[in-house]
């Protein structure tokens, strides 16, 4: 009985056909909290995603010319990262599996994975598992203060060599 | 008034216990082969999570730097450290357990007919119970809970979309770090444990806004819940601590050594609930990382919308019929996940044309579809053919645990009683 009371005065107000001025600041009031609501929602996402992430660089040394050894393949612990030295010059390839992220390892015939079986071979290239992807090869590049640098953003086709020039004897710039 | 005088239990009327339940109940809510106590059980191991949770918290410091030093203090320091941290890690595997059995038996008992929002709000709950399983799984900082989150994060890469954003959100960053360490401690301590509440506070009422347990035939009698409901209830939580306490004192939870952030175990395996994804992501990651388990959250988000032709419910799967049906289902889809099982194995190292496509996993995806299919037009019911799609769904799910547990050094296939060779 009260609650209608209340409408007849909002009632006249309004137009005949329209909502009334309760109906209307009503709605006004949910679009508004909703609106806020959201807004808060969109704003604690936005915070949760960082604008500045910690972790290593994409683009690195890797050490001297002279560190890496003739005829040989170098794992890179820290920088999950392999690089191979032969007569063509130098290579660098992930040592990360395209499947899921885990550190691949050396073995006799290529390399494999031990999280879930996926087998590379010596390039990188698939040979069974689960991957469906090669592992990258990065560009490689020797700069002014005579290290080789690494640059994870650049990738280079599998077995790309650089650096050919360098002497084998030449004990690192 | 002289009622309550008469009956001392009538006094506990503004107890909690009588918010839960109702005064009287049903003869029919007593049989205890309805439920399994399943939900009842899952409240215990809830409880039993957040109180040894709590402790702890005492000890455990979500740093990268200190968090494998402070879970070595909890085993070997701190008095009580290694009995509590069983109980809540042995809990948390009963309680994911309790949650998937329970959803499985409402399923099969056709109880959320007419409760479509109840039926919701359990999936909200097996979702935040997943959710809490996995973040706690990171918190102990040793090999294995390093490795499983990476890989699992990195399954996030094969949604498409979606996942690189979410995984930049739960992970703070590229891998898993102090970033994704205190994301994975704040959602498991504050956030998920409150939501869960709040949707078990939601669960419990509905449960008697609906009438309490579904399926009350007509001609049925009301009895007091003091003592008949509430004994049993209470016999079966005493039954549950003790055994959730045995058990934590008699198996130690295991720890892993220091996480090594660059080389992986070998094999790495991620905990029995979450095994069979590891399994189904080494045939496939779009397949059994993002395909399978889809499919199977679509299966059971349009449940009860697809269940609208019978009105049957609370008993287990309906007509005799139905139960040989559905026995022979899952039967057939036992014998045949084991041959395409068999087949993958055997034919390995000899990667086919098309793994994505030619692997167990997306055998059984196909065999749900076509056992649900069967088994709809033979009975004519579409619950039936729900039930049929879910048999070979867990009959997958179950098998791919089963020979994920069996998965030795790189990922190969060895029986129980073969020995693992030595792997550096």
């Amino acid at each position: 009985m009260a609650e209608e009371h209340d409408r007849q005065p909002a009632e006249q107000v309004g137009d005949a056909d329209g909502p009334s001025r309760r109906d209307f600041l009503v709605g006004s009031g949910r679009a508004v909290l909703c609106a806020c609501a959201l807004g808060a929602a969109a704003g604690s996402l936005r915070l949760a995603i960082p604008r500045v992430q910690d972790g290593p660089p994409a683009r690195f040394p890797v050490g001297r010319p002279g560190d890496f050894q003739m005829r040989t393949l170098t794992w890179l612990r820290e920088r999950d990262l392999f690089v191979l030295r032969d007569e063509g010059g130098f290579g660098a390839m992930s040592a990360r599996c395209t499947h899921l992220g885990c550190t691949v390892r050396r073995t006799a015939d290529g390399f494999y994975c031990p999280c879930h079986g996926a087998r590379f071979g010596l390039a990188g290239e698939l040979v069974s598992g689960p991957a469906r992807e090669p592992l990258p090869w990065y560009r490689l590049s020797l700069e002014p203060d005579g290290k080789l640098w690494v640059d994870r953003r650049e990738e280079v086709s599998a077995g790309t060599r650089s650096l050919g020039e360098i002497e084998a004897g030449e004990a690192g710039g | 008034m002289s009622r309550e005088a008469d009956e001392p239990h009538l006094r506990m009327r503004r107890n909690f216990v009588f918010h839960v339940h109702p005064l009287r109940v049903s003869e029919h809510a007593l049989n205890p082969w309805l439920t399994l106590g399943l939900g009842i059980l899952t409240g215990v191991l809830f409880f039993l999570l957040c109180a040894s949770g709590a402790l702890l918290m005492i000890y455990y410091i979500p740093s990268t730097e200190r968090a494998y030093d402070s879970m070595l203090d909890i085993q070997h320091a701190v008095a009580f450290g290694p009995f509590v941290r069983a109980l809540h890690r042995w809990s948390a595997h009963g309680m994911v357990a309790c949650v998937g059995l329970h959803l499985v038996r409402v399923a099969a008992c056709a109880a959320y007919r007419g409760r479509t929002l109840n039926w919701f709000i359990g999936l909200a709950l097996l979702a935040s119970t997943l959710g809490l399983a996995y973040t706690g799984y990171l918190l102990p900082w040793d090999q294995r809970a390093y490795w499983a989150v990476t890989v699992s994060a990195n399954l996030l890469d094969h949604f498409p979309w979606l996942g690189a954003p979410l995984k930049e959100l739960f992970l703070g960053g590229e891998r898993v770090g102090q970033a994704a360490l205190i994301r994975f401690y704040t959602l498991h301590v504050f956030v998920l444990p409150v939501v869960l509440l709040a949707l078990l506070g939601l669960h419990l009422w509905r449960i008697r806004k609906d009438g309490g347990l579904a399926g009350r035939p007509a001609d049925d009698r009301l009895l007091p819940a003091w003592p008949h409901l509430l004994l049993r209830e209470a016999i079966l939580v005493l039954c549950a601590l003790a055994v959730a306490g045995l058990f934590a004192a008699l198996v130690d939870a295991p720890l892993g050594g220091r996480p090594d952030l660059h080389h992986p175990s070998n094999p790495d395996k991620a905990p029995w609930f979450f095994l069979w994804v590891q399994e189904m992501v080494s045939y496939s990651a779009p397949v059994g990382g993002v395909a399978f388990p889809s499919l199977a959250v679509l299966l059971l988000v349009v449940w009860p919308f697809a269940d609208r032709g019978e009105r049957a419910t609370g008993r287990w799967l309906g007509a005799p019929r139905s139960r040989w049906l559905l026995g022979a289902v899952v039967l057939s889809a036992a014998a045949a996940f084991a041959s395409l099982e068999w087949a993958y194995l055997a034919g390995e190292g000899c990667a086919g044309s098309h793994p994505d496509l030619l692997n167990p996993a997306s055998g059984m995806l196909v065999l749900a579809a076509v056992a649900a299919a069967a088994a709809g037009w033979v009975d004519r019911s579409r619950r039936t053919a729900l039930l049929a799609a879910l048999g070979v769904t867990l009959v997958a799910v179950v098998g791919c645990i089963l020979v994920g547990l069996c998965r030795g050094p790189d990922w190969i296939f060895y029986w129980p009683w073969e020995d693992w060779p030595l792997v550096g």
